[in-house]
């Protein structure tokens, strides 16, 4: 047994372990500081070609979706604002963290974020681009558990597989928290903005989100329905139900819902095609 | 829609989504019809993929797909909004392979 504790202590402190990519290690140190400005990241990325090719592809992707082709960094930035690009960059650079923990959670997270999109679009909702951002990284504390304690959490994949049942509970059983919790741990270490800290906090809770309700049901929400089409993987085959106060706060009707279903289906064909693999 | 891959591209598709080049200019509009022309054209593009009419491409039996949702939910429950949820998804894949 591990205690809270200890455990949150370790996981605070994966950002030293060796098998953190450079770049995000890089990346921490720029936007860990509050008072950095969008010219300060603008010429962090333009610094490194890999992360440069990387936001490229990324902003032309359908997790954004802008009309148009964006060809520069800077005109990215600009579009995106201050805190969707801390967020896109964090996504990017736990790409390679993502493949190694799960495979398939890269695709869960991108499908979140697309169909956090779509459902926030019907809905229209303010800042969409956060919420993108909140579904590629709802599920970090999954990477951070997974970096800290590669065997044992491969090994509770395993089991959730085996036994049919939901990583998050057996989660809870060895660690005694969830990576809803590692997560926001890992949110509040790396200064992620608040609405993004209690999004994934809340993510399989929705009911406790006080100041983000309706985006953090949205990512709720849409977690489930990226499990229901079975696009990517997040650690087991099952789906987590869908608590009637977030499916109130975000209220879509029947038809809306069968319009969501309807969307994912393309947007998910071509994000599926999405990779940030360098080429 | 379908993403097809331009190996498999054939004459008389219709593209739902403009062929945009590497400096960013369109190369075929959306609602284009391809001829032969223009897929050899596309062939010596750096393009690997273009959009087209069409519903998914069917890997998958209608049937295979049903089941692999109702083995999804099996644990899902009675929750009124998860049964909702499982109905849509069976009629959207019915209503896709209409």
């Amino acid at each position: 047994m591990i205690d809270t504790k200890n455990l949150r202590s370790q996981i605070e402190k994966i950002d030293t372990l060796p098998t953190i990519p450079s770049t995000l290690r890089k990346l921490l140190s720029v936007i860990e500081d509050p008072k950095v400005s969008l010219s300060d990241i603008g010429s962090f990325i333009s610094n490194d070609p890999v992360l440069t090719s990387r936001v490229i592809k990324v902003v032309n992707s359908p997790i954004y979706g802008f009309p148009g082709r964006i060809s520069s960094v800077n005109q990215a930035l600009i579009l995106l604002g201050l805190n969707v690009v801390k967020g896109m960059l964090l996504g990017v650079s736990v790409f390679e963290a993502m493949k190694k923990t799960m495979e398939g959670l890269w695709e869960h997270s991108i499908g979140c974020a697309v169909t956090s999109k779509i459902i926030g679009t019907k809905k229209g909702l303010a800042d969409i681009e956060e919420l993108s951002v909140a579904g590629i990284l709802h599920d970090i504390g999954k990477v951070a558990m997974g970096l800290k304690f590669l065997d044992e959490y491969k090994g509770l994949i395993k089991k959730a597989i085996d036994k049919n049942v939901l990583l998050i509970d057996l989660e809870k059983e060895l660690f005694f928290v969830t990576h809803s919790e590692t997560g926001a741990w890992i949110g509040q270490r790396w200064n992620f903005p608040k609405s993004l800290i209690e999004i994934i906090e809340y993510h399989h809770k929705p009911q406790l989100s006080k100041n983000y309700a309706i985006q953090t049901a949205v990512v709720h929400l849409a977690d489930i329905l990226v499990r229901a089409k079975g696009f990517g993987f997040a650690g087991d085959y099952l789906i987590p139900t869908i608590n009637p106060i977030a499916w109130q706060r975000v209220g879509l009707s029947k038809d809306e819902l069968k319009e969501v279903i309807a969307e994912m289906e393309d947007s998910l064909a071509e994000s599926g095609e999405f990779n940030l693999e360098d080429d | 829609m379908a993403k097809v891959a331009i190996a498999n591209v054939k004459t008389g598709m219709k593209l739902l989504k403009p062929v945009i080049n590497d400096s960013g200019m369109v190369m075929l509009g959306e609602g284009t019809i391809l001829t032969d022309q223009m897929i050899n054209k596309l062939n010596n593009m750096n393009i690997s993929f273009v959009y087209v009419e069409g519903s998914q491409a069917k890997t998958k039996s209608k049937e295979a797909l049903i089941n692999e949702i109702n083995e999804r939910f099996q644990k899902s429950g009675t929750n009124e909004q998860m049964v909702l949820l499982h109905k849509l998804m069976i009629e959207h894949i019915e209503e896709t392979y209409k």
